[in-house]
């Protein structure tokens, strides 16, 4: 998938700045703060939303032309950032439907289909229960089943871990590993551990334009040499907050007596395009 | 465990040859004994329980199908189609009979009342039910599975024409039925080349704009231009005052015809706009 100059606008604002975005085998995650352009751009990627300017290929296809929109949206997997369901149906009709929309038509091809998902979900024991009694994590489930329907070779999820509990996270991460092994996956997060845990590669978005593309270990070297440890927070440090230990972590120039550590994929986020980076008005 | 199940009684067992409380005992035994279950298992035909399971598969995995559904498939229509209308029908049920009954109170009002205004009324208001049910078809303020259905292959045309039939096709015999019960003849149908041509034309819209404004926007039209003719209709008659109102015309029956043509005519040329969202 290539995603060269996008731009989309709605009515004044400019939501994407001629973004570029290119994504392999893989998992590419996409880390942004909230109106940074994420689901914008995921939506102009799945094909839902037309870009105002820019470039988009999917397998080598332009969905700007109808045929080829349709043949991309056949290889696709979508799950949205909020995800809507008919409450009334239950986990198994929702699916049913959805490889309905999918032109999974004979009835033999959608049941496997559907079993197959529900299975590598792990919702087997929920299929029968009306969406509306699902918990919240369990509604992220079927909406990360539904667009694992006809084993897409894109698979695009905005916000897919969002209100899912440590075990659901981790299980996630484990069925999109396994789904991108071979194929190519773009989600977008605001957990910088998810990131560091699944992603090969990471693009941050911040007021509409990609600010960094390179892998997780990149990004957290954006800080290094920046992030400090110690006992009381300083004044003089862009960034700091009090950790459970006690101590406090600092970002910035070297504070008086503070003790230099590792940073991770969170510190080199943070300096790129946190409060900080606005205080400091200086290019990371 | 003292007793077990010998080969006879398997045998028996097997060709369904024991009486039924014979066949409830070697079952019952079975589910408790593992060496008697292991015989049954070995007599199995794997073919045959294969065949068993699929069909239990089949019947677990597939959804029920809702009275809806249902009849829609009595009727001919296929199982994608059916589903896709009967999702629609789930969400707007409701709406589309709170239409109905508010006309009904409109003919009662035609028939006890004013007869000129009464008509008037009800041919003014008719047209605005499927036209309505267009705006709430399909869109993302309408249909929680947007956004999936518009990445999906589905063409997202074929899904708003048949969630406009769905809501239009119950509501226009149920206007029909109620224009019976008006002491105005033919007249009482005025409303339906109307009707069907502003939903076509709202479709036709739908392909420049959202839906409900497409919708929003033709039927403040009509009520102006309902409320500007009829302001200046003469009132001597029921009739004479219907036709002051230009749409009830035989003239203005022709235009809206040719809008509905039109209008279907610009949807499928312009259908693929439907699969983008705005």
């Amino acid at each position: 998938m290539v995603a060269e100059g996008v731009v989309k606008r709605y009515r004044s604002t400019t939501v994407l700045d001629h973004v570029d975005l290119r994504a392999g085998q893989g998992i590419t995650g996409l880390l942004g703060p909230n109106g940074a352009g994420k689901t914008t751009l995921l939506r102009t990627i799945a094909t839902v939303l037309r870009p105002d300017e820019g470039r988009i290929r999917a397998f080598g296809l332009d969905p700007g032309d109808a045929a080829q929109r349709r043949e991309i949206r056949r290889r696709l997997g979508y799950q949205p950032q909020e995800p809507g369901f008919f409450q009334s149906f239950t986990v198994l009709a929702f699916l049913d439907y959805v490889a309905i929309l999918k032109e999974l038509s004979g009835r033999e091809e959608r049941r496997r289909e559907v079993r197959r998902v529900i299975d590598l979900v792990d919702l087997g024991a929920v299929a029968n229960r009306k969406i509306r009694k699902l918990s919240g994590g369990m509604r992220r489930r079927v909406a990360l089943a539904q667009a694992l329907l006809g084993g897409p070779q894109l698979l695009i999820l905005d916000e897919p871990t969002a209100g899912l509990d440590p075990e659901q996270r981790l299980r996630f991460r484990e069925v999109v590993s396994q789904v991108a092994a071979e194929q190519t996956v773009i989600l977008s997060t605001h957990q910088t551990d998810d990131v560091a845990a699944v992603c090969d590669r990471v693009v941050v978005l911040h007021e509409g334009r990609a600010r960094f593309e390179g892998t997780p270990v990149e990004l957290g070297d954006l800080a290094a040499g920046r992030v400090w440890l110690a006992d009381r927070p300083d004044a003089s440090a862009r960034l700091s907050w009090r950790m459970g230990t006690g101590r406090h972590r600092l970002l910035g120039d070297p504070p008086a007596g503070a003790e230099l550590v590792s940073p991770t994929i969170e510190d080199g986020y943070l300096l790129l395009v946190g409060h900080a980076a606005n205080l400091a008005e200086e290019p990371v | 465990m003292t007793w077990h199940v010998d080969t006879t009684q398997l045998d028996r067992y097997e060709s369904d040859a024991l009486p039924p409380s014979g066949m409830a005992s070697v079952e019952m035994h079975v589910t408790s004994c593992e060496s008697c279950r292991g015989q049954v298992a070995g007599r199995a035909d794997d073919a045959a329980r294969a065949r068993v399971k699929q069909a239990l598969d089949e019947r677990l995995d597939t959804p029920p199908a809702g009275r809806t559904e249902r009849l829609l498939r009595l009727v001919g229509l296929g199982e994608a189609d059916a589903r896709i209308v009967g999702a629609t029908l789930s969400l707007n049920w409701s709406w589309i009979a709170a239409c109905i009954l508010s006309l009904a109170f409109v003919v009662l009002a035609a028939t006890v009342g004013s007869r000129g205004a009464g008509l008037a009324a009800f041919l003014v208001a008719a047209p605005l039910v499927p036209l309505v049910g267009v705006a709430v078809a399909y869109g993302p303020r309408v249909d929680p599975t947007f956004e999936i259905a518009t990445a999906a292959t589905l063409p997202g045309a074929r899904i708003v024409m048949l969630r406009t039939i769905a809501v239009t096709a119950p509501a226009i015999p149920a206007i029909a039925a109620l224009s019976v019960f008006l002491p105005a003849g033919p007249l009482a149908f005025a409303w339906l080349l109307p009707a069907l041509g502003l939903a076509a034309a709202s479709l036709a819209l739908g392909t420049l704009m959202d839906l409900p404004k497409a919708a929003a926007g033709l039927s403040t039209l009509w009520l102006l231009g309902a409320g500007m003719d009829l302001a200046d209709a003469p009132r001597t008659s029921a009739e004479g005052f219907v036709r002051g109102f230009a749409a009830f015309h035989p003239s203005g029956q022709l235009l809206f015809a040719s809008l509905g043509a039109v209008s279907l005519l610009l949807v499928a040329l312009r259908r693929a706009e439907f699969e983008i969202a705005r």
